[in-house]
């Protein structure tokens, strides 16, 4: 239920910026009284589901960084954010698993069935 | 007998010992690296310097000093203490510091005695010397740098194996243990220089890298890829062996194994039967225990009893076979036998098929002969006891068959019966000498009896043991040669034709015609499918060999790592083989098949476990009950008393390759390098482009 959130957001957020993935993030408005620092929050572009948050903007969400993180030059070892993709299709299995051929490396114990014709 | 004092223990032993032996008497430890109780001393390494008082003022090796009455060893004193530092630091000066990548690691000598007894620190910083690795053959690996020349490998080679083939070049820094050529080591003992390197220099090349001592957990079992029985401690990881090695046991195998032994498990993981199987539309399909069970079942129905038969393997254990034959008995057939190959023993008299002098009896022997067999192939370690006792002086060997290098001298007599025949009537010279000795010894492979005039080479050799007096008292000269595991067990057990049943021969002969509608293999595998007919086959067994193929169900059953086990050596020793691994898949222990399928068919046996099916086995026969005993056999008359034909055929060998007999070995890619490099005599070392 974001009902709560998004009238949250009418009411007291301003925008701050948008990712890459079309997910929209809020600050306060107003300056909070001293003592307090002002909120931040996400509004998730489709499912909710907060390993989608790339790191520039979990930084920030954070209070890590005051300002989100720039990212204006791709260095080639970086690599595309990945949201947490178990249970679904994409979900990362062993080379041993039967869903990518079941082949792995010879591990002890592992013996050759006799088969009729071999 | 001198007396001495060693660490302030008084003692009093044998002259001639030494005093490391001494000492060893008194649970006295002193370190050694060269000396080995089995081997000649060479007292090289200097390792086990001791303070002998009276002597001069300096250490002495006390592998090699013999005690003299009123001596003191101290062999804690500051003295032995410093020389023993001493002596490992330059020891280690040229010992490389692999130990985290050294196969040794974690059973080494030289790693715990460099802790026990070395320095904490190296003054050493020079460079080390290296040495070119030898070619030793695809079981021995070697890293030559680390050896620290104690010499073992070559005593053993020479004086055990009896192949002198290894030696040593050069001295002091520049010595090297080699064997002269890039060219396999030639014997069926090889793998034992494993064990005897004292460090990492020679190790186990099938297992190299596969697993740490400490990882493996350890099983004393019972060897069966021959007769002898040999008392093996199996090392397995989880669900896998690793690795075989000798157990000490001075009536059977001293501390020594054949290669077979030690290197074909790899066998174990290859063609296994791990689900039952069924014949359907001429084809075999996987199939459940039930499905199993009731298509034997269904064959079986209303079947009467004399158009059933079972054969039992070599691999077979004692449990099954005596389940077995229970089940037979229950399905009204008499038609069992645990003889494969057909040989002529006569299962009625114990002595007729046993190794009557015992392996350890054959040190007593004076003089010796071999009837047909080969016993470097039959029998390895027991070859290595023969030449033990040759090696002590005085033994006469005769040899009737093929004229084969035996690793000793021996009187090549002739190569049939006729030979035989000729000193059963006293007509050859070697008669005199058998009859001049006091513990002559006859040894009749199973060469000689499997053929069709077995029995009356069995009575010959019993007549000729009669004339030269080798049944005495206290002495039978009368022995049988087995090369299989599960005969002389299956023999005890009786699981040989009843009242009127056929033996091997016959059961396959009613087989061809259709006499015999069904056939039960036990772990047999030298019977060719296509002799069978169209009798109906069921195979248990462990491998997916010649046995599989025919069957029309197969029941997935335990090898002898898999299983607890009864086994009987060819001496008659009754010896405990236990499971180190379960079973794979859907197999299960032999005699459990034969007691779940016993209750489908509506016999079912009368025991449920292990212990009531031995307690049944015991009150059959009661060798059973003797556990690791010789219960000697009674001596009577056997064999067929008829004279052997001037002119029959000469005595043929059972086994052609030593290094593939049974179903396990065959299924081993070492045994078929081994094959390659011995037999085929591919055993020089390849080269890179070779492959
Ligand atoms: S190879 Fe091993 S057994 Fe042979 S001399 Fe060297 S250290 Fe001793
Ligand atoms: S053990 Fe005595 S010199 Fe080697």
């Amino acid at each position: 239920m974001i009902t709560g959130t998004l009238f949250t957001t009418w009411l007291k957020g301003e925008f701050v910026g948008k990712d890459q993935y079309g997910n929209r993030y809020f600050q306060e408005r107003k300056q909070p009284k001293p003592g307090r620092r002002r909120k931040r929050w996400v509004l998730y572009n489709g499912k909710i589901e907060a390993s989608k948050i790339p790191p520039e903007w979990h930084a920030w969400l954070h209070y890590t960084t005051a300002e989100p993180i720039k990212v204006d030059e791709k260095k080639p070892w970086m690599k595309e954010h990945l949201p947490n993709l178990s249970g679904t299709v994409n979900a990362y299995v062993p080379s041993g698993d039967d869903r990518r051929g079941g082949k792995r490396d010879k591990g002890t114990g592992d013996y050759e069935a006799w088969t009729p014709g071999s | 007998m001198p007396k001495l004092t060693i660490d302030g223990i008084e003692v009093e032993v044998e002259p001639g010992t030494t005093i490391l032996q001494a000492a060893e008497q008194v649970g006295v430890e002193i370190p050694r690296f060269c000396y080995h109780e089995r081997l000649s001393i060479a007292g090289n390494c200097r390792m086990c310097l001791v303070e002998v008082q009276p002597g001069p003022p300096k250490p002495a090796a006390s592998c090699a000093m013999p005690v003299a009455d009123g001596m003191t060893v101290k062999t804690n004193s500051p003295m032995a203490m410093k020389a023993r530092k001493g002596v490992m630091e330059f020891l280690l000066i040229n010992h490389p510091l692999d130990c985290p990548i050294c196969d040794q690691g974690g059973e080494c000598d030289l790693q715990d005695q460099a802790m026990a007894y070395g320095a904490d620190t190296s003054r050493y910083a020079e460079a080390k010397r290296a040495v070119k690795d030898k070619y030793l053959g695809p079981l021995v690996a070697t890293q030559m740098t680390r050896c620290i020349h104690c010499t073992r490998c070559i005593r053993f080679a020479q004086e055990v194996a009896g192949v002198p083939e290894l030696g040593a070049t050069g001295r002091g820094e520049h010595m090297e243990v080699t064997n002269y050529v890039e060219k396999a080591l030639h014997s069926e003992l090889s793998g034992n220089v494993v064990d005897l390197c004292p460090v990492g220099a020679l190790t186990n090349k099938p297992y190299a890298f596969n697993a740490r001592p400490w990882e493996l957990k350890k099983t004393e079992s019972v060897d069966v890829f021959d007769a002898v029985g040999s008392n093996i401690r199996v090392d397995s990881r989880g669900p896998q062996v690793m690795r075989v090695l000798p157990r000490v046991n001075d009536d059977v195998n001293e501390e020594w194994i054949s290669d077979k032994t030690r290197q074909a498990v790899d066998g174990l993981l290859r063609q296994r039967l791990d689900r039952p199987y069924v014949r359907k539309d001429g084809k075999l399909k996987p199939a459940t225990w039930k499905e199993a069970f009731e298509a034997i079942a269904a064959k079986l129905n209303g079947l009467s009893g004399d158009k059933i038969a079972a054969i039992a393997g070599d691999l077979a254990d004692v449990e099954s076979m005596a389940a077995l034959k229970d089940l037979m008995t229950g399905l009204g057939s008499t038609s069992i036998d645990c003889r494969q190959d057909g040989m002529k023993v006569d299962p009625a008299v114990r002595a007729s098929y046993l190794f009557n002098s015992t392996v350890a009896g054959i040190e007593e022997a004076d003089a010796l002969l071999i009837v047909g067999a080969n016993p470097r192939w039959e029998a390895a370690v027991m070859n290595a006891r023969i030449r033990k006792r040759y090696l002590m002086g005085g033994l006469k060997i005769g040899l009737i068959g093929q004229n084969v290098d035996l690793t000793y001298k021996v009187d090549h007599l002739g190569t049939g019966p006729a030979t035989l025949q000729e000193l059963v009537d006293g007509k050859h010279s070697f008669a005199e000498v058998l009859k001049g000795a006091k513990r002559p010894m006859i040894i009749v492979g199973t060469g000689a009896l499997m053929r069709d005039d077995g029995f009356q080479v069995l009575g010959a050799a019993r007549k000729l043991a009669d004339a030269v007096g080798a049944v005495t008292e206290d002495w039978n000269g009368f022995n049988v040669l087995h090369t299989a595991a599960g005969r002389v067990g299956g023999l005890d057990v009786g699981f040989v034709p009843g009242e009127g049943g056929r033996d091997t021969h016959a059961i396959v002969e009613g087989a061809a015609k259709g006499d015999i509608e069904v056939v039960w293999l036990h772990h047999a595998d030298e019977i060719a499918g296509e002799r069978l007919g169209k009798a109906f086959v069921i195979y248990q067994g462990h491998h997916g060999d010649r046995g599989a193929h025919r069957a029309d169900v197969i029941l997935p059953g335990a090898a002898y790592t898999e299983k607890n086990a009864t086994w009987v050596n060819t001496e008659g020793r009754v010896q405990r083989g236990r499971l180190a691994v379960f079973p794979p898949g859907e197999a299960r222990e032999d005699w459990t098949i034969i007691r779940a399928l016993s209750e489908v068919l509506g016999k079912t046996l009368p025991y449920n476990t292990l212990a009531q099916l031995r307690d049944r086995m015991t009150a059959a026969n009661g060798v059973f009950g003797r556990i690791d005993e010789i219960v000697p056999a009674e001596w009577a008359t056997f064999g067929d008393d008829t004279p052997l034909s001037a002119d029959a055929k000469a005595f043929a060998l059972p086994i052609e390759n030593f290094y593939m007999t049974d179903s396990i070995s065959r299924a081993s890619l070492i045994m078929a390098e081994c094959t390659d490099v011995y037999i085929n005599g591919n055993d020089e070392k390849k080269t890179g482009t070779d492959d």
